[in-house]
């Protein structure tokens, strides 16, 4: 199993080889020590020179590989046309600045309400309308095709996706108030 | 100016306070998400030079009572930031789309700038805010006519003003026009009218014979044939044939009124069935993508039943139970008025509890229904990637996940069993009271002699007190499947009255003869809000000529193929065959002048020959010949038992990746049109094989304007001219000789797949 790992060089970012810092208006940014950035796809066959260097990567965008398994692990550091720069294997092997600026863009990017209560389904004519309450305050919205837009993820967890492509979590759905889990109950 | 929100008297204030005025803006709108991921109410003004954010939150709060005691409500902004952004400086202003929500930045100088975030709610709105702010950058101005044309359509109900739950489906459900719905339906029924009456008058003689039985077999029987005195004593062999000849003839109607049923049920659901399939197949192809098509096609089956039902069966049983109920109670009051009272008092908790128990049996059976749904999926999803479970040898996981859900689903129908049998009983026992009460209070009037009461006419009412539960179990349930079937005739409609985006323009230009110019005027395409796939492309075919597309997977390649062809529409510029942009052409002349070979090849059901003559089905068996020689397929075709005739498809001979693409090939040759597009047509081929090709359509080409595209250069070699194409833009373009002295893009794809060749010994 262990023969092909080291064949896709992936490129682990940890506190030796990378370095987070904020743009004049707050957006991530890295420095990183790594082999020279290739200019486009096709020039990496004839590249050379593959030494390590420090370089400034500007800003860089975050996205999580297994975003409801392991949020906080395995987060792909992009350029602004999505190519990967390189992975961080945990954000804990961060401490202090890094970690914080890695953590407030993830929670930017992937902010999510949690819904804590629901306090009413309707459906009416192929739509259901949800009156609910989230972490971000009370909130409505309307889903069509209810069941299918409801996402389980695991036995107990839920994504929720409302007509407009906005999500609702619900991380443990047992965990609800017993009235709230009648309502949804329905659709599981 | 474009108004997407109009902003409050006191945001207006606000912004007048900081130096910018709302009303000579160019665009005002709103979102819902401060920089700090709370919920605001964020205003976003753009006039000629800037772009204005205030975030905050809007507070409604009453200032004291006015003369008359009513409360003055006044309304105050609080803002928690505002930030103005000079139009000039900020360089590419972008919407970055997020997970769930998303934000707009722009660069100034070098440095990224954050303008402001929205949920996905408004991801429309901050769409238009960057073509907005766009233009007002390029040339100063903004085409208002054409961003309120694209975009500003009309999101909210013109009743009630809240915004439709779905922007695609323009339907307020709240004020739904149910009236027009039936009108509609109306017409459509009134098609069956013959039908619907025949179907009314046998149902009627059939309540009428009920009606009338228990008359006979009570009343009658034990008054006049079994009481002495009686106006036909003795005559029980007579009665019991009267009996009998009521239950024949009754047996006769309704045997009438099922075949006459069944008639109807075939005819109104194939009328349905024909007219929804021949409204889809004329809807544009986005349709179907924002679609699921299996699942469209089975709701139209069910859909298209339930409607047939209410209307054949529901309806005229509605009023057959609702005349029966009357007629019982009229005939049971004239026999006991009292008796009628007591009677009843179980009947409205019996009309309840029936309704009630309906309702909790609707919620399990949607529960068993949806496990049972997940259980079928996965019995397909396993058996159709049989061939991969078997390779990695996972078939006892599979068992194990198929145990799990198969046990779910049987977990549901034991609940609906066991709730069942719990219910039903006490349902009856309850009924039984009902008679219960009859037979004593009945029973104490024939002792006592109270009023005309004896036994033959308890009986009789007990028989029609027992009749009256069938009417009324069904009037309980009625208002569930009403709604029921408003609902699907909705959806029915909605396909029914479904417009495609892409439309055929009034008096189109018919071309008889195509020349075969193409041309791409500043095109630019997404399929997704705020993602181009085609941003601004601009180039030349002239007629006879072949151009040659090369490009990444996923460069939107494709994408400008389905535009030619008018599977999609552009959103901006335009695409001109002989000078005339395809919008004005004909179907006609465009279908019959353009073929595309797709790199998704599909092959129908039946035997190569029909496949092949899909397009053109008058082409004589030569012709076929022909075609197939020339797309290399003859030779693998005749190797077949059957030849021509061999069955492909589901269940039949699966062909290869690369046979399926020459049969394609074949079938566009055959058509013989002006413009030929190959997409990616001979990719699943040998190189050999494509050389073939290539040299038998070189010939055939001769003439006809051909479009390849391709990733593969030496499928390209022949081609005039080439443009390449790199996330959805153009960067080169001219003949080969030239793109590989410019030494851009294409001389360096060229560079890397000459020196794969180089690799093996070949010098390109």
């Amino acid at each position: 199993m262990d023969n092909f790992l080291d064949l896709a060089e992936i490129n682990y970012f940890t506190p030796e080889n990378a370095k987070f810092y904020k743009t004049k208006n707050g957006f991530a940014a890295m420095k990183a020590f790594m082999p020279p950035i290739p200019k486009d796809d096709l020039e990496v066959e004839e590249q050379q020179d593959k030494t390590p260097v420090w370089q400034d990567l500007g800003r860089v965008y975050f996205h999580r590989m297994f975003p409801f398994e392991t949020p906080d692990e395995f987060i792909s550091v992009l350029n602004k046309d999505g190519k990967e720069y390189g992975i961080i294997r945990r954000i804990s092997d961060f401490s202090g600045e890094d970690a914080d600026i890695i953590r407030e863009a993830l929670a930017k990017k992937y902010l999510c309400p949690e819904i804590t209560k629901i306090i009413s389904i309707k459906e009416q004519l192929g739509y259901s309308y949800w009156e609910v309450e989230t972490d971000m305050g009370r909130m409505s919205f309307s889903m069509q095709d209810t069941y299918r837009n409801i996402a389980r993820i695991s036995d107990t967890r839920l994504i929720l996706t409302d007509v407009d492509g906005n999500r609702y979590s619900i991380k443990d759905v047992l965990a609800l108030d017993r009235k709230s889990y009648r309502r949804i109950e329905l659709y599981l | 100016m474009i108004v997407l929100e109009k902003l409050p008297a006191a945001v207006k204030e606000f912004f007048i306070s900081k130096g910018i005025q709302p009303d000579e803006a160019v665009l005002t709108m709103k979102t819902d998400l401060g920089i700090d991921s709370v919920l605001k109410d964020v205003y976003i003004v753009i006039d000629k030079e800037k772009a204005a954010v205030a975030e905050g939150t809007v507070l409604f709060e009453r200032r004291g009572f006015n003369q008359n005691g009513n409360p003055v409500r006044g309304e105050e902004f609080e803002a928690a930031r505002f930030e103005q952004f000079n139009l000039a400086e900020l360089e590419d202003i972008k919407v970055e789309q997020l997970i769930s929500t998303g934000r707009v930045t722009a660069t100034s100088g070098k440095e990224p700038v954050l303008l402001f975030y929205f949920s996905s709610t408004y991801k429309h709105d901050a769409g238009i805010f960057c073509q907005v702010a766009n233009e007002l950058k390029k040339d100063g101005k903004v085409d208002e006519k054409k961003i309120k044309e694209l975009n500003v359509e009309d999101n909210t109900c013109p009743k009630c003003g809240r915004r439709y739950p779905d922007p695609d489906r323009k339907v307020c459900p709240k004020c739904m026009d149910k009236i027009r719905l039936i009108k509609k339906l109306a017409k459509l029924f009134l098609h069956y009218k013959g039908y619907i009456f025949l179907i009314f008058c046998s149902l009627t003689m059939i309540a009428g014979l009920g009606a009338i039985t228990p008359y006979v077999s009570n009343q009658i029987f034990y008054k006049d044939v079994l009481a002495e005195g009686g106006k036909y004593y003795g005559m029980i062999i007579e009665i019991i044939l009267v009996m009998i000849a009521i239950r024949l003839v009754s047996l006769g109607v309704s045997l009438i009124n099922g075949v006459i049923s069944a008639k109807v049920s075939a005819e109104v659901t194939y009328d349905m069935k024909k007219s929804i399939f021949s409204t889809i197949s004329r809807l544009s192809l986005s349709f179907f993508t924002n679609r699921q098509t299996g699942g469209l096609m089975t709701q139209i089956n069910h859909d298209s039943i339930r409607i047939y039902w209410f209307f054949c069966d529901g309806f005229p049983y509605f009023v057959l139970n609702i005349a029966q109920l009357a007629i019982f109670m009229i005939i049971m009051f004239t026999i006991n008025p009292l008796l009628t009272l007591y009677a009843f008092v179980t009947v409205p908790i019996f009309f309840f509890s029936f309704k009630l128990i309906f309702l909790v049996f609707e919620k399990l059976y949607a529960k068993a229904y949806s496990r049972r749904r997940s259980f079928n999926s996965l019995i397909t999803d396993v058996l159709n990637g049989m061939r991969v479970v078997k390779s990695f040898s996972r078939e006892a996981d599979e068992m194990k996940r198929f145990n799990k859900r198969s046990m779910k689903s049987a977990e549901a129908d034991t609940e609906i069993s066991t709730k069942a049998a719990k219910i039903f009983p006490m349902l009856f026992f309850l009924l039984k009271i009902g008679s219960y009460v009859v037979w004593g209070v009945g029973g104490w009037q024939v002792m006592m002699k109270t009023g005309t009461m004896d036994y033959a006419t308890l009986m009789t009412f007990v028989a029609y007190f027992s009749l009256i539960y069938g009417p009324i179990e069904f009037l309980a349930d009625i208002s569930n499947w009403w709604s029921e079937c408003l609902n699907s005739l909705q959806r029915l409609f909605e396909i029914n009255d479904a417009v495609p985006d892409v439309k055929e323009k009034e008096n189109p230009i018919t071309l008889e003869h195509v020349r075969g110019d193409v041309e791409f005027r500043h095109v630019s395409f997404s399929y997704v809000e705020n993602r181009k796939v085609i941003d601004d492309i601009s180039f030349k075919v002239p007629a006879g000529t072949t151009l040659g597309i090369v490009g990444h997977t996923g460069a939107g390649k494709s994408t400008l193929a389905n535009l030619l062809t008018r599977l999609y529409d552009v959103k901006e510029g335009e695409i001109l065959i002989d000078g005339v942009n395809v919008k004005d052409l004909s179907f006609e002349t465009l279908r019959r002048s353009v073929a595309i070979v797709s790199q998704e090849t599909y092959l129908f059901r039946g035997s190569i020959l029909e496949n092949i003559r899909y397009a053109c089905p008058e082409a004589t068996n030569e012709q076929v010949i022909a075609a197939a020689k020339i797309a290399s397929a003859h030779d693998f075709i005749i190797k077949y038992p059957d030849g021509y005739h061999t069955q492909i498809g589901f269940g039949n001979k699966e062909l290869s990746g690369g046979e399926r693409q020459r049969i394609s090939i074949a079938r566009a040759i055959l058509k013989n049109p002006r413009i030929l597009i190959l997409d990616e047509a001979t990719a699943a081929m040998d190189t050999q094989t494509e050389r073939q090709i290539q040299q038998a359509l070189n010939r055939l080409t001769k003439g006809r304007t051909t479009i390849i595209i391709a990733h593969r250069l030496s499928t390209l070699r022949d081609a005039d001219n080439l443009i390449v194409i790199e996330n959805g833009k153009m960067p080169e373009s001219g003949t080969a000789k030239e793109l590989l002295m410019k030494k851009g893009v294409y001389y360096k794809l060229y560079k890397m797949q000459a020196e794969a060749l180089k690799t093996i010994g070949i010098e390109a």
